[in-house]
């Protein structure tokens, strides 16, 4: 899977995804639908895509792994919970369009690091074969029209994941966080609440859709993260020292060695080994390696790879278990 | 539901209105509706109460006619109905636009009008281009001839059209 590859920036961004929102013409938006019409909304769909892709209907897939895929960041919690619905996916799972989400349509692209442009134009490929079989909703005056407002015109959302540990630590996290609200960019931490992300890991996304080109979302996008991208590394370097590789290894030590693991101590211990691993501070285990514990130690995935449901007790033995595994 | 008028009582009475085919409905408690005079259908068509500034909370219902979504719904569940709201809440849109995206209108509108004036200076270029070659034919033509004189004059109209 594409989680596990390391790419352009691997040791700050962790993923790249484009969403592009998109509705059949003559439907009502996905909530007002009843039952058939949204059955023909999938049909419509289903029949519209080539045999390179999967569709796959939410209600013969299990809720362990449905909710699997919503820690991977491929479908959303909303999708995962409602009982009518349908996956789009490719074998790598670069490309996951959820149909009958908020939208008809909710296509997206994914890649592992900073990859807008390939994200782009995967993304575009697939959703310009879909429009040539579907008509989608759109008018000249606001472009494509989707249920909320606040994805009208392009429809489309860049967003991209990042492991911020050095500029949390210097305590300027905040602060730049603040500047990208500014800047018309939205922000917010992926692990617990806002104030207290754990896991220093943040989404920054495009906030405004209409009136602006696809290029220009994505060039002001491109500017801001690579600004962040540079200010990280540069705090890296400042954070440089003794205390920090101690840091580093008794995280390690911990995971090498635990017998219970809890999913927020593990995430938070694997967000340091990550941030070791990027500044060569620890060789003893790769960054895709991490990249691909992070994802695998959340509760349902551990148990996708366990092949069992687990209680929480079990649970957190099992995750010790494959940690260490993993690490050995 | 409550009373259109007073908005505390229950409503418990419905007035339908058809003006030109707009079909609008009024939902009134019993007090209010014989306050307002609505004691039989007939009296809605009434011109004292069509010109009646008090009544104009009848002007805008502002419900979608294709999937009857009013704009009080989206302001509730901060969704649309359908594709067709864009165009019954379109009064509506602009402020709220400029409040979410700072913009109001689709860029393939901007891009259009962008690409028309390149394409007419496109081909205002190519009809230079087109006028040059064919001057530049003509000098080469004269100067085989040796018109010397007729040549210079075309020579001269040639810089000042490279010129520009
Ligand atoms: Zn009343
Ligand atoms: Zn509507």
């Amino acid at each position: 899977m594409w989680y596990k590859e390391i790419s352009n920036d691997s040791d700050v961004v962790i993923s790249t995804r484009i969403r592009f929102a998109r509705n059949l013409d003559n439907y009502k938006f996905v909530h007002m639908l009843n039952s058939n019409e949204k059955n023909e909304v999938l049909d419509k769909v289903k029949n519209a895509i080539n045999s390179e892709y999967k569709f796959l209907d939410i209600k013969n897939i299990d809720e362990t792994t449905l909710f699997s895929l919503v820690e991977g960041h491929l479908i959303s919690k909303e999708f995962a919970a409602q009982a009518e619905g349908a996956i789009v996916i490719n074998d790598d799972n670069r490309l996951v369009a959820m149909v009958n989400e908020e939208d008809h349509l909710r296509i997206q692209a994914f890649e592992p690091g900073f990859n807008i442009d390939s994200c782009y134009k995967n993304i575009k490929k697939f959703t310009d074969s879909l429009e040539e079989k579907l008509k989608f909703a759109k008018s000249k005056k606001y472009g494509y029209l989707t249920s909320c407002p606040t994805n009208v015109g392009s429809g489309m959302r860049v967003s991209i994941m990042l492991h911020l540990p050095a500029l949390t630590k210097i305590g300027v996290i905040s602060n730049i966080l603040e500047q990208v609200t500014a800047l018309g960019l939205s922000v917010r931490g992926l692990y617990g609440e806002n104030t207290s992300a754990y896991g220093n890991i943040y989404q920054i996304s495009n906030q405004r859709t209409l009136g602006l080109l696809d290029t220009e979302i994505i060039d002001k996008v491109k500017i801001v993260v690579t600004t962040i991208i540079n200010e990280e590394r540069k705090a890296r370097n400042k954070i440089n020292s003794y205390k920090l590789q101690d840091e580093v290894y008794r995280a390690y030590g911990i995971l090498k060695n635990a017998r219970i693991l809890k999913e927020e101590e593990a995430l938070k211990l694997l967000s340091k080994v990550r941030l070791g691993v990027c500044m060569n501070i620890i060789n003893e285990v790769e960054l895709s390696k991490v990249q691909q514990m992070m994802i695998d130690t959340q509760s349902n995935s551990l148990q996708v790879i366990c092949k069992q449901a687990l209680s929480e007790k079990e649970e957190d033995i099992k995750r010790a278990e494959y940690v260490r595994k993993e690490l050995d | 539901m409550k009373c259109e008028n007073c908005g505390v009582n229950e409503a418990t009475v419905r007035y339908y209105q058809n003006i030109n085919g707009d079909k609008k409905q009024l939902h009134l408690c019993s007090d209010c509706a014989e306050s307002l005079g609505f004691t039989s259908f007939s009296n809605i068509f009434s011109p004292m109460f069509l010109d009646s500034k008090n009544y104009d909370f009848l002007e805008e219902p502002q419900v979608c006619n294709v999937c009857h979504y009013s704009f009080d719904d989206y302001l509730k569940t901060g969704l649309f109905g359908c594709p067709n709201c864009y165009e019954s809440f379109q009064d509506r849109l602009d402020s709220l636009f400029l409040k979410l995206h700072g913009k109001t209108r689709h860029v393939e509108l901007e891009k259009e009008n962008k690409t028309k004036k390149e394409v007419t200076e496109k081909s205002n270029l190519s009809k230079k281009d087109n006028k040059l070659d064919e001057l530049k034919e003509k000098l080469k033509a004269l100067i085989e001839e040796e018109k010397y004189e007729e040549a210079a004059v075309i020579r001269d109209k040639i810089k000042e059209i490279e010129g520009k």
